[in-house]
């Protein structure tokens, strides 16, 4: 079986939990990669999942001067991926280039509940924007030590601090956090960029996840493949309707696979299906 | 289960599996191919197509068996087939329709663009430049859950501006 597996490895993951830092280094092999390849290094994990209390639950600065920002809903489609990565580089000063979201995974992203009505942006924007913001004034306070100038006086473009009279004074947000978390609570206080300010949001911005569907490089659910998995098919008696309702089972006759060697008949209750490491087999069975 | 050779994207496979396998089965399991998808089994949707001899074919239907020597082109391989085709000297990244269809930002979902790309590929590939009627009965076979079919039109007419520049 060729498949879509790719391995990816984690640099680190630093758990927040418990007080101290603790760091593990762990590399996830053989898990199923679909959308943009993740090379965060860090994020908050609460009791067990990300805390959204954290800021680094919601994006990490990299020494290259990028942001890895961390969605909370799927992109199926309807573009939001695009323009919540809008509304953080807006924010944080970055451009579109520099701002990428990671592949959506339970372990590390926020829970933001179910990707549905219209709540990707109505109630994910503000989240993000609220995280962008904050972010954005903890790596002013830092480049403020670092230029030795008070946080008013500092302006950003594309990442880079400068102060303003003084545009020869520069510092990246990648020179001061890269690769580090904030290791700072998300209050939701920081003051918001005002609209009349926009430079990104309200533009027009090609939608990142359609250059991999139309050369089919996109992962979509029927083709993902884990290593050893099975095929299946679910077997409806007559009359059944689903999550097995309506007809019951009487008895399953065992035999009617035995023309398919690798297929097994998997019962739970009142719902049959037939697996099997060929598709064809699982569906002929 | 038998040992079957077939081509696909101007490469040879040797593959065992059974010769009524639906070719969509195969491509997507034994070969690894992520452009054809299973929309509906039934050759009513299009999601599933493939070029066999440079015709639009529903691989969800068509048996592995049945392909014999003939050439199987995925959306993977359709920038090379059009460079054959058009005899250019260097494989494009994107066959104009893909390209069309980014700039365009057509899709949605984007599930059927398969189907919708390998056909628009194929009805340019017999008339260059054509009328909207004629475009929308080529894709007539080819269904969008979404609703795109406005911007899909649009980009096949793009693509079909594109055609005579990639000529020259
Ligand atoms: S899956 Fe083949 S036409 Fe629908
Ligand atoms: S773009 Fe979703 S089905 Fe066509």
């Amino acid at each position: 079986m060729t498949s879509s597996l790719t391995g990816a490895a984690f640099a680190r993951r630093d758990f927040l939990k418990g007080g101290g830092a603790l760091i593990i280094g762990f590399s996830l092999c053989g898990a199923v990669f679909g959308q943009e390849g993740v090379d965060f290094v860090a994020f908050a994990a609460g009791p067990d999942q990300p805390d959204l209390k954290q800021l680094d639950t919601w994006l990490a600065i990299h020494a290259n001067n990028t942001a890895t920002i961390f969605l909370g809903y799927v992109e199926l489609g309807q573009g939001s991926s695009t323009a919540l990565l809008q509304i953080a580089a807006e924010e944080l000063d970055l451009n579109m280039n520099q701002v990428k979201s990671a592949r959506l995974d339970t372990n590390w992203s926020p829970n933001q509940g179910a990707t549905a009505a219209s709540a990707a942006i109505a109630r994910g924007g503000p989240r993000i924007r609220a995280a962008a913001a904050e972010a954005r004034r903890a790596l002013l306070t830092l480049a403020s030590k670092r230029l030795n100038a008070p946080v008013d006086r500092l302006a950003v473009f594309n990442g880079m601090v400068s102060v303003v009279d003084n545009p020869t004074r520069t510092v990246a947000y990648g020179a001061l956090l890269g690769d580090k978390p904030f290791h700072v609570p998300f209050t939701g206080t920081a003051p918001l960029k005002p609209v009349s300010a926009y430079k990104v949001v309200g533009t027009r911005v090609p939608r990142n996840d359609i250059p991999d569907k139309v050369s089919g490089k996109h992962v979509y659910i029927q083709h993902v493949r884990m290593a050893g998995m099975l095929h299946g098919r679910v077997v409806r008696p007559r009359g059944q309707s689903a999550y097995a309702a309506g007809a019951k089972v009487l008895n399953v006759d065992e035999s009617s696979v035995r023309n398919f060697p690798n297929a097994r008949i998997v019962r739970r209750r009142d719902f049959i299906g037939v697996v099997a490491p060929n598709e064809w087999d699982a569906i002929r069975a | 289960m038998a040992q079957l050779s077939i081509r696909v994207n101007e490469r040879m496979w040797k593959i065992i599996a059974t010769p009524d396998t639906p070719l969509l089965y195969v491509l997507s399991n034994e070969l690894g191919l992520q452009g054809p998808r299973f929309g509906c089994g039934l050759a009513q949707c299009g999601s599933c197509s493939v070029l066999v001899e440079g015709i639009e074919t529903r691989s969800c239907v068509t048996l592995v068996g049945s392909i014999g020597s003939k050439s199987v082109t995925t959306l993977e391989g359709l920038s090379s087939w059009f460079a054959r085709q058009k005899g250019l000297s260097k494989v494009p990244a994107l066959h104009p329709v893909q390209q069309a269809m980014i700039d365009e930002q057509a899709l949605q979902c984007g599930y059927c663009y398969n189907g919708m790309i390998i056909k628009a590929a194929e009805l340019l590939s017999k008339v260059s430049q054509p009328s909207e009627a004629q475009i929308r009965s080529a894709m007539n076979g080819h269904l969008c859950r979404c609703g795109t079919y406005p911007r899909i039109t649009k980009a096949i007419q793009r693509a079909s501006r594109m055609m005579p520049e990639v000529n020259k």
